[in-house]
């Protein structure tokens, strides 16, 4: 059997670890967030903690964006160096998928999946079933998203008045109850992913 | 994205849906020589090269993936037949969707003054990614050609045959 392309394995456990408590983090402050904006606060210390939130809610955001697209590119990389093969795309695709619009509806989910099963068994790694969480996670994320902008879509339609309507605090509320869930899966597909490119198993298979 | 071989024979092969002349699996499994295992699921297959696609057929197997999906595009078995066929569908698909938003650019400019957003996504997206399906098959085209001189014997784990 042969396979095109040579990688190098890395090791990605910090960054796998950086990548978990970001978007955990995210995922707390935008619960934080939601709720306090629900509480409509109209003081001035509570406008002033829900701007705070909201500053610290983009920035854990971002933070998390990057350490995740990183640690992507590494475990697609790696499951590669552990001698997967005929995986789609490359490492620069894996990350590329996320901001190519439409492309961004199902190949993010595709990447995750295959990166998953490619780590568990690089070696005949199609045959790996497909895990619940995965697919999960990813209906977690378009739902999450979709009913994001939707709400950013009724709150631009009022003028971006300080007050939200009813109807779109709900919705912000379901999508920052999803956008929590994609959180907590993502994190743990991370994890999961890590520990199978560590497995003693396929590194002296591999590297012995 | 590119192009590999696989030497064995095949355990299974399950057919998920046939059209015209495509078929898609829903897996293929090979027995390799070391006694191992390789599966390929959800492989695009041409049907010249699908007949060849039977559990028992030993040989050489010439697999591409492409951006968005994986197949099959030839085969020589160790009976001295070989097939080559590459499914273009995605490829084809991709230039019509392109020309047809190109076309729906230039003429709302032309009569509105006005450039269509999902024309124009439709277009800066779908040239690129033309582009590149175009490029696996040239790569899967080459693949072939250039292991021509190739002729597998019965590779082990294969059926006897007479």
């Amino acid at each position: 059997m042969t396979g095109s392309g040579d990688w190098r394995f890395r090791d990605a456990r910090a960054i796998s670890l950086v990548a978990r408590a970001l978007v955990l983090a995210n995922a707390l402050v935008s619960l934080l967030t939601t709720l306090v904006l629900t509480m409509r606060p109209e003081s001035e210390t509570g406008l002033f903690v829900l701007a705070g939130l909201s500053i610290v809610q983009l920035l854990t955001l971002v933070a998390a964006a990057v350490a995740a697209l990183r640690w992507l590119y590494l475990a697609n990389a790696n499951a590669r160096a552990l001698g997967a093969t005929d995986l789609m795309g490359s490492p620069g695709w894996a990350v590329g998928w996320f901001f190519i619009p439409l492309a961004n509806l199902v190949m993010p989910y595709v990447t995750i999946r295959d990166t998953w099963k490619a780590s568990v068994n690089p070696r005949d790694w199609q045959a790996v079933r497909t895990p619940v969480a995965v697919g999960l996670w990813w209906g977690c994320w378009l739902i999450a998203n979709f009913t994001s902008g939707i709400t950013a879509a009724m709150d631009f339609e009022r003028g971006f008045e300080a007050e939200l309507a009813p109807e779109a605090q709900t919705l912000g509320l379901v999508s920052t109850l999803f956008w929590v869930a994609a959180a907590l899966l993502f994190a743990w597909i991370i994890g999961r992913v890590q520990a199978a490119q560590s497995d003693p198993a396929h590194l002296g298979e591999r590297f012995a | 994205m590119g192009t590999s071989t696989i030497d064995g024979t095949i355990e299974s092969a399950v057919l998920k849906r046939a059209r015209r002349n495509v078929r898609q699996y829903e897996s293929i499994v090979f027995r390799l020589a070391d006694g191992g295992t390789k599966t390929w699921t959800r492989a695009v297959v041409e049907a010249k090269v699908a007949e060849r696609l039977l559990p028992g057929t030993s040989g050489r197997f010439y697999l591409f993936t492409a951006i968005d999906h994986r197949g099959i595009h030839g085969v020589r078995d160790d009976k001295g037949n070989e097939a080559f066929g590459f499914a273009r569908v995605n490829e084809t698909a991709m230039l019509w969707v392109t020309a047809l938003a190109f076309v729906w650019v230039a003429l709302t400019l032309y009569f509105a003054g006005d450039v269509p957003i999902i024309g124009t996504l439709i277009l800066i997206l779908g040239l690129p990614a033309w582009f590149l399906y175009r490029k696996t098959r040239l790569e899967a085209v080459r693949q072939f050609q250039a292991d021509s001189g190739f002729h597998p014997a019965a590779a082990p784990g294969a059926p006897a045959t007479a």
